[in-house]
């Protein structure tokens, strides 16, 4: 048998299913034929080492002459996957054939894969210790909060509430709309006679009248805004301005009795369009709300007012601002 | 602690949430700012920027799941910034990279612990040499954990470029780190095993 007749019978010395003395003659020509015996051996079970290392370079070469070449440089994407585990079926059966074969497409997976963990470990570096301090001393201002359009209403009136001219300013308008309404020429007093002292009785009356109505509404008003915080939906920030109106009501009624003696002189100027009795008056009437005032807020509110028991005062804190 | 819970109390002013914030963050924006600037003084000075206008901002951030990339963002802002500024004026004082990682360390063993620095600086070389658009891609994608999705708006390009960039980043990472591991020897801390098995 020669080398001819080997390769073209080879099937059957591969497959064992050649006759006896086939097989016979074929031994023969191995033991004198080297090449054709390291064919038999790679196609045989035997060779599968040899196998390894004469197909590295075939199929190269074979890669080269059809499809182009290597597939290294067109896996990439497969790769990560295949590393990722995202690869699954026959994709990932192909790169772990490929790899298996192919030491520079091994050594890459092999870094991936030590990437895939030392990467996300390297998302934290701790800086020193100084480095929380150095951003909080950079960042100590407090924060301007932004309020709700309604809290930012309440905290305005809170703010105007918590003003301390706040009781006599309101006071003083007070004083001023009654005299305006009541003691003017054009008045609703009209025409009226003039006793000596300069008030006529009516006006008097008028003014004791509007005062004790004007105080009234105050009071009412101190004691609806008051009773705002047994209601279980109306806010802190609401109750503590409530129990602040109420309180300031109070004065608001002390200062309003006490004043009412200036009123009525300011009323008499006024009625007799007396320009310089009329702001002398007025200055007096000034400065008898302010030491009115002086004396309520040394002072608990004495008849009349709406006095806020301690405990509430310190619960609630109606003067005190938020967090202090 | 619940983050939502924590960004809230943020906002509100409390500054001890504040202050856990940045406590949980730091690491975080230093060693992202350390990756762009690759300069420890450099990169510490620009985490704090970066706190700051969290801190002044952190009512723009009304998606709270979505605060770790917004972080990341302003960060990411903060420092092509601080870059444009050292090409103008050059730091005088560059840190080399292994000092940068020099750094107290709860690892209990110490050779761990050098072979870990070893490798992190070794990575950190690797990734200097990528193209300016890779290493940020690696490192908003594979350091930072960012989505596709919003590492493409971050940068501004195509989703489809993003998704075939990052993997051709990846395995150009894993190429420098395999030339520089030669180059350095057996030492240099790429001490990956050779095999892979799935």
């Amino acid at each position: 048998m020669n080398c001819r007749d080997f390769e073209e019978k080879l099937h059957l010395f591969v497959g064992d299913s050649a006759p006896a003395v086939l097989r016979a003659a074929a031994k023969a020509h191995l033991a004198e034929c080297g090449r054709c015996r390291r064919l038999f051996e790679s196609l045989s079970g035997a060779g599968a080492a040899l196998d390894a290392v004469a197909d590295e370079g075939l199929t190269t070469s074979i890669l080269r002459r059809t499809s182009g070449g290597p597939v290294c440089a067109k896996i990439e994407d497969r790769l990560c996957g295949w590393v990722d585990g995202t690869l699954t079926g026959l994709d990932a059966d192909l790169i772990a054939e490929h790899i298996e074969h192919c030491a520079g497409c091994r050594e890459i997976a092999v870094t991936l894969r030590a990437l895939s963990a030392d990467l996300p470990a390297m998302a934290e570096v701790e800086p020193d210790v100084r480095f929380v301090l150095d951003v909080l001393d950079r960042t100590s201002r407090r924060r301007v909060e932004r309020p709700t359009p309604l809290e930012a209403v309440a905290q305005w009136w809170g703010r105007l509430v918590r003003r301390p001219r706040f009781a006599q300013e309101l006071a003083y308008c007070a004083a001023m709309v009654l005299l305006l309404i009541g003691g003017g020429r054009s008045g609703f007093v009209g025409e009226a006679p003039l006793r000596d002292s300069g008030v006529p009785v009516w006006a008097a009356g008028g003014f004791a009248h509007a005062t004790e109505l004007l105080a009234g509404l105050v009071h009412r008003v101190g004691d609806d805004l008051g009773a705002a915080p047994s209601r279980p939906a109306v806010p802190k920030e609401a109750k503590s301005i409530s129990i602040g109106v109420k309180r300031t009501s109070a004065r608001v009624v002390t200062t309003l009795d006490v004043t009412g003696a200036c009123a009525r002189r300011v009323g008499g100027a006024l009625m007799r369009w007396d320009t310089i009795e009329i702001w002398g008056a007025i200055r007096d009437l000034r400065d008898g709300i302010g030491n009115c005032w002086q004396d309520s807020s040394t002072t608990e509110p004495s008849s009349g007012g709406a006095r806020i028991p301690e405990h509430e005062r310190q619960q609630v804190g109606p003067f005190a601002t938020r967090g202090s | 602690m619940d983050l939502t819970a924590l960004i809230e109390r943020c906002r509100e002013g409390d500054d001890l949430a504040w202050e856990a914030l940045v406590r949980r963050f730091q690491g975080r924006v230093y060693g992202l700012a350390l990756f762009y600037l690759g300069n420890a003084e450099e990169a510490r000075d620009l985490a704090q920027e970066v706190f700051i206008r969290i801190y002044r901002r952190l009512d723009a951030c009304t998606n709270d799941e979505t605060f770790v990339p917004w972080m990341i963002q302003i960060a990411r802002n903060a420092a092509i910034d601080r870059l444009r500024r050292i090409k103008a004026r050059p730091s005088a004082v560059s840190v080399p990279v292994e000092e940068m990682y020099d750094l107290p360390s709860s690892e209990p063993d110490p050779a761990e612990n050098l072979h870990r620095k070893r490798r992190r600086a070794l990575i950190h070389r690797a990734l200097e040499k990528l193209s300016r658009i890779n290493r940020e891609i690696v490192i908003l994608k594979d350091i930072e954990g960012m989505s596709l999705e919003r590492i493409a708006s971050t940068l501004n390009l195509p989703l489809g470029t993003i998704k075939s960039r990052s993997h051709r980043a990846r395995i150009e990472l894993a190429r420098e780190v395999i030339e520089l591991s030669s180059e350095e020897g057996p030492s240099s801390g790429n001490g990956v095993e050779v095999g892979v098995s799935r």
